[in-house]
């Protein structure tokens, strides 16, 4: 037997949402047309109307983080402080946030509402799959420019003057690539730092005894990939899903944006974008020396992190009140995601 | 595989009742997703992982665990044999411990092993971890999330 479902599954979403609100804005507002999506599996993205008196409707979106979710427990704050971090920015189309909240009172989650933006999302094309109905704009020449620059200003944000310092106050060159993989441990079953699954405990070894210091410290996205942008008009109108931006070595975003766990193939990004296109007009826009051993590393903490998704989707079906049942579906997935990462580690090691 | 069969029908039948039963007005459609509903809830305490799985994730691990046991022979600290189990759960279960066992020394004490027996203690491990792996990768077909994300 589950528990009762929380405020924000039911009816009482729409008129706690609009108190909420109402509250910040000092005046009584109503909340009309939720729609939730299905992308995503970590945080409920539902989108709606906000209306005032005297005021044109305003689309939003609201992102809840739902304690029995795959990444659970959540906070807003953190893409809360990226995104305003990095508000304004001409070569990053982002979102603005509005309003946040971790308190469990109000929806029964942590939630953040920002602005709506417009535009499609295309899926990765994953490897022998048919050609799909995607309008060709998806894969316009202009895409790949917006996708190499958006990353560039993310990455070139100072955020030492900006909230997101807060995200890691002590942040160091030396430090922030443990502090990442040691984040990930602790989400997994297991004590004193290290997996309860042993292929886990052993790239986990492995990643610590390798860890590099970064070349710099930079804000990530975090999650920076096919999927997780809009697009409109041929151009790239909103970079999504920033629920794992950190600091740390700008290649662990490149490494991840090219994972072929996400759809990335030797020569493309999640089958859409070209790689090596990629990694040039980034390092054309920042200056970086792309340095090929360093962004292997940082390919084999993404498959770590990879396989960490769906082990946790696994913990989430043993200890049940699972709110989706796709997480149950992943969580028959880990078996593959840990062999490429052994094979990934053998390739670097014994070659 | 430390998740249930039975654990993966209360969660569907769980979304079915409370997330997709509400939703559909058609009564036949209706009475088709009570019977499933119906049916997961019978069959899910009759379910187990296959027992051939079991049996080749305890064919990848022992030998070479076996072997791993022989190459750090007189290496001080070294991980002692799981103890004998006559369940099969339990044995892979003790034997999956031993494994992590190896891995902690590898990386702790085992460090000031010779290069060689390390590097041949290591892909021991390695490999043993890679069967256990596939076996369950074997029998269990990739996501297709398409199918499953739209909007």
């Amino acid at each position: 037997m589950t528990p009762a479902d929380p405020a924000w599954r039911g009816r009482a979403l729409q008129p706690r949402l609009a108190e909420f609100i109402g509250e910040r804005l000092g005046e009584p507002v109503s909340v009309l047309d939720l729609h939730r999506f299905t992308a995503g599996l970590s945080w409920a993205t539902i989108s709606f109307t906000l209306r005032r008196e005297g005021a044109a409707d305003r689309p939003l979106i609201l992102r809840i983080g739902d304690p029995n979710g795959l990444l659970a427990p959540y906070s807003a704050r953190p893409e809360h402080l990226a995104l305003t971090s990095l508000a304004g920015l001409p070569d990053l189309p982002a979102a603005t946030s509005l309003w946040w909240s971790d308190a469990l009172d109000v929806l029964g989650a942590p939630f953040i509402v920002t602005t709506r933006l417009e535009g499609r999302t295309p899926m990765p094309i994953w490897p022998g799959a048919a050609p799909g109905a995607a309008e060709a704009e998806d894969d316009g020449p202009r895409i790949l420019d917006d996708f190499a620059a958006a990353l560039a200003a993310i990455h070139a944000c100072d955020w030492r003057a900006a909230p997101a310092a807060a995200l890691d106050p002590g942040a160091t060159a030396e430090r922030c690539v443990r502090d990442e993989i040691a984040r990930w441990v602790a989400r997994l079953p297991g004590a004193e730092g290290r997996p309860e699954a042993p292929a886990m405990r052993y790239a986990a070894a492995w990643l610590h005894d390798h860890a590099p210091a970064a070349t710099r410290v930079a804000l990530l996205h975090g999650d920076y990939r096919v999927g997780n942008y809009m697009v409109k008009d041929g151009r790239i109108s909103g970079i999504l899903d920033w629920e794992l931006t950190h600091l740390g070595d700008p290649h662990e975003d490149l490494a991840w944006a090219g994972l072929r766990t996400l759809g990335g193939t030797a020569t493309t990004l999640g089958g859409r974008l070209d790689r090596a296109g990629f990694l040039e007009r980034y390092a054309a826009r920042t200056g970086l020396a792309i340095d090929p051993d360093r962004l292997r590393y940082f390919e084999v903490l993404g498959q770590f992190k990879a396989a960490c998704l769906l082990l946790m989707a696994r913990e989430r079906v043993r200890r049940g009140a699972v709110h989706d049942a796709r997480l149950a579906v992943m969580g028959l997935q880990p078996a593959a995601a840990q062999m490429g990462l052994m094979s990934m580690i053998k390739a670097i090691r014994w070659t | 595989m430390d998740m249930t069969p039975a654990q993966i029908c209360e969660v569907l039948r769980d979304r079915l009742a409370r997330d997709v039963a509400p939703k559909l007005s058609d009564d036949h459609a209706q009475s088709q997703l009570q019977a499933a509903v119906d049916v997961l809830g019978k069959i899910a305490p009759l379910l187990e992982w296959s027992g051939e799985m079991l049996d080749e994730q305890l064919a990848a691990l022992e030998p070479r665990l076996e072997e791993a046991a022989r190459a750090a022979a007189g290496a001080p600290g070294a991980p002692a044999p799981a103890p004998p189990c006559a369940d099969r759960k339990g044995r892979l279960a003790a034997r999956q411990a031993e494994t992590s066992a190896w891995l902690d020394w590898l990386h702790g004490p085992g460090r000031a092993l010779d290069p060689a027996r390390r590097e041949t203690i290591e892909r021991l491990l390695r490999e043993a971890l890679q069967g256990m792996l596939a076996a369950e990768r074997r029998r269990i077909a990739a996501i297709d999330f398409s199918s499953m994300t739209r909007g």
